[in-house]
């Protein structure tokens, strides 16, 4: 009796110590508090692991060779690890360098997010080579092993969703494992072709261009299911090239962790809904569409665009932004949504500016910024437009932020992308996607008078000016 | 008002009745479906173990982590309601947590940075010096970073396995474009790809 007295006090002890450190809400995919426990001594193993037939085939699930030393240690909780990605799992940088990418478990859930960094895409030998006045691509010399612990761009613009602890917002994937997926292909993780780009002034040799961020995604995603349990929730999301990527490579990600439930967050970048032989008046982003299905060796047979429309009969080649109908369709019981502003000029001014020569060659940048905004207005409109019609693939497009040419609405803060008109704010979408039930909420602001009349934000115009 | 052993025996029995209705829910324990096979919390085997657990340095280190968590939290919530040396001596305790995470991988450079911002936006009144901590702030892992930054190229562009497959990468890519016809029926972007792939693995075998 005495003994089992004993033990019963420090239960209790335990349970009120743990209790008080769990999240108050309790969410599935989280562990119990005696699971946790076991954890923290004995890391969960891998409970979904790529199948010999997952490493077949067109775009195969390939891990790292036996005995290669990947730097992940199980039981390291709460610290962003380094993972590495031998060659032979098809992963490499832009450059040619390995690739590597980061993982902050915790022990209480399986729950996880997957983070797709942003930085821009590059599509020739001005672009990819980081030509000054030319907008480029992230991380052209590759990823260092210390990269979380250096300040990049791309950390500068960390989002609250992958904090641990945000002094700005609560969201429930800074609970979860996280993963970081850094960029370094210049292609929004979305294609697959070694470029070999020649300078177009003959002084320099040719950049041969990895443009391989399929292979890479599917290199991660071979990892997680052989190193960790499979998740009960995940959010698949990402900022531009990150928020694109998500969109893109959503589909085979989500067939193959297998979460129990699935949710996607693209912030910012958008695959408009465009004709492949649209007229480049009604349809803006066509040029640079077709650019990029021909560099980046999206159209090639068994590439990756027929290998996504293999699995989804609705995803129409010749209108890429039917991704958004056929994921809708091939998942109806996930939750996702799509976020933009209005006025951004950054995503707007890749889709754009390289272009048109009304914009390249506008005479003041006051007339380049309005014909940029001209064709995203029509562009956003009409991607608006189809999300409505999508119970499960919400819209949400506020108009403007004075951050990073108002990209991205989920960097920093979750703040000041708000819709004032109809009383919303960002988290409101956010919760409808990761918490809500029916339709995900769509909205769309008229005017940006109110967004322009706040006041200056110190922090913010820091950040630009680590960007500039 | 209750004598202090009966307050005791209460507060024993809700946390007992808290645990055994935690276990009863299984606090979220992962769904049924999908391909992986579900988890079951540990059960039978708790109350042996349990002390020995709790007991663990990695249980000492989670719940360290897990309460400075909820410390940073709830600063960010209850700076504007506290005095100005109590704000200030909270803001330094926190801030020497975020040295300890950040210096051993369990905050990245995004990560402090924005919540040593927090911080200060939440414990200094004066705009003018807000803005000037701020500003230092920002400037400190800039230059940082472009230290690191310019040491890492140095270091890549002079990795002798990084040098290798750039050699052999350059070969490779002029032998297979000057090819009338590609070997295996596969198009030339395949075979390109194949061959830099087969160069990365000897190059960092």
């Amino acid at each position: 009796m005495a003994a089992t007295g004993r033990v019963t006090v420090v239960l209790a002890a335990s349970a009120v110590t743990l209790l008080t450190a769990l999240p108050l809400k309790a969410e599935e995919g989280d562990y119990s508090v005696w699971q946790t426990l076991v954890n923290l001594v004995s890391p969960p193993k891998a409970d979904n692991k790529v199948t010999a037939a997952q490493r077949q085939g067109n775009y195969p699930l390939r891990t790292n060779p036996s005995g290669f030393a990947d730097g992940f240690r199980p039981g390291a909780y709460s610290e962003w690890q380094t993972v590495q990605l031998a060659p032979e799992t098809g992963a490499v940088c832009g450059d040619g360098s390995p690739y590597k990418f980061f993982v902050n478990r915790t022990a209480n859930t399986r729950n996880t997010i997957l983070y797709m960094e942003g930085g821009g895409a590059c599509w020739d030998y001005a672009s990819c080579t980081g030509q000054t006045g030319v907008r480029g691509a992230r991380n052209p010399n590759g990823i260092p092993d210390d990269y979380m612990s250096l300040l990049n761009p791309g950390s500068s613009l960390v989002s609250p969703f992958v904090t641990r602890v945000s002094p700005f917002d609560a969201v429930k994937t800074q609970q979860w494992n996280m993963v970081y997926v850094p960029y370094c292909t210049g292609d929004i993780y979305s294609g697959d072709k070694v470029a070999v780009y020649n300078d177009p002034s003959g002084a320099a040799a040719p950049l041969v261009w990895h443009h391989n961020g399929v292979r890479n995604t599917r290199a991660v995603i071979a990892w997680l299911k052989d190193n960790l349990p499979r998740p009960t929730q995940m959010l698949s999301t990402g900022c531009s090239a990150g928020g694109a990527g998500s969109l893109t490579n959503y589909y085979p990600t989500r067939r193959d962790l297998a979460p129990t439930r699935g949710y996607l967050i693209d912030d910012s970048g958008p695959i408009f809904p465009t004709p492949a032989n649209g007229n480049p008046q009604t349809y803006p982003s066509q040029p640079l569409m077709a650019k990029i299905r021909g560099v980046w060796g999206l159209d090639a047979a068994s590439g990756p665009l027929p290998y996504l429309a293999s699995g989804m009969p609705q995803f129409d080649l010749g209108e890429l932004g039917s991704l958004y109908t056929a994921l809708s369709a091939k998942f109806p019981n996930d939750r996702l949504g799509h976020t933009h502003f209005w006025k951004d000029l950054n995503y707007s001014g890749y889709s754009y500016e390289r272009f048109y020569p009304d914009i390249y060659n506008a005479p003041t940048q006051a007339a380049k910024e309005q014909q940029i905004h001209a064709r995203w207005d029509i562009d956003t409109g009409r991607l608006s437009q189809r999300l409505n019609g999508l119970d499960n693939f919400g819209g949400y497009f506020p108009q403007y932020r004075a951050l990073n040419e108002s990209h991205c609405t989920t960097i920093v803060d979750f703040k000041n992308a708000d819709i004032q008109a109809q009383n919303l704010q960002l988290k409101n979408f956010i919760d409808s996607v990761l918490d809500g039930q029916g339709k995900v909420l769509d909205a769309s602001e008229q005017s940006d008078q109110a967004d322009r009349a706040k006041p200056f934000n110190l922090l913010y115009w820091l950040v630009d000016q680590l960007l500039a | 008002m209750k004598p202090a052993p009966a307050i005791a025996a209460t507060v024993l029995l809700a946390l007992l009745g808290l645990w055994a209705w935690v276990g009863a829910q299984g606090v979220g324990t992962t769904a049924p479906a999908g391909p992986g096979p579900t988890p079951r919390a540990v059960q039978g085997s708790e109350p042996a173990g349990a002390d020995a657990l709790q007991a663990s340095p990695q249980a000492r280190a989670w719940q360290e982590r897990q309460a400075f968590e909820a410390r940073a939290r709830r600063f960010m919530r209850d700076a504007p309601g506290l005095g100005a040396v109590q704000r200030s001596e909270q803001a330094r305790d926190l801030s020497a947590s975020i040295d300890h995470y950040e210096s051993n991988g369990g905050l990245s450079a995004g990560e402090s940075l924005l919540l040593r911002s927090g911080l200060i936006k939440a414990s200094v009144d004066d705009p003018a010096l807000q803005a000037q901590q701020l500003a230092d702030l920002m400037e400190r892992y800039r230059r940082h970073a472009d230290q690191r930054m310019q040491a890492y190229t140095a270091q890549h562009a002079n990795d002798p396995r990084f040098q290798d497959y750039k050699a052999r990468e350059r070969a490779i890519v002029a032998e297979v474009m000057g090819l009338a016809a590609i070997p295996g029926g596969s198009s030339r972007d395949q075979y390109l790809r194949q061959r830099l792939q087969q160069a990365r693995v000897a190059a960092y075998r």
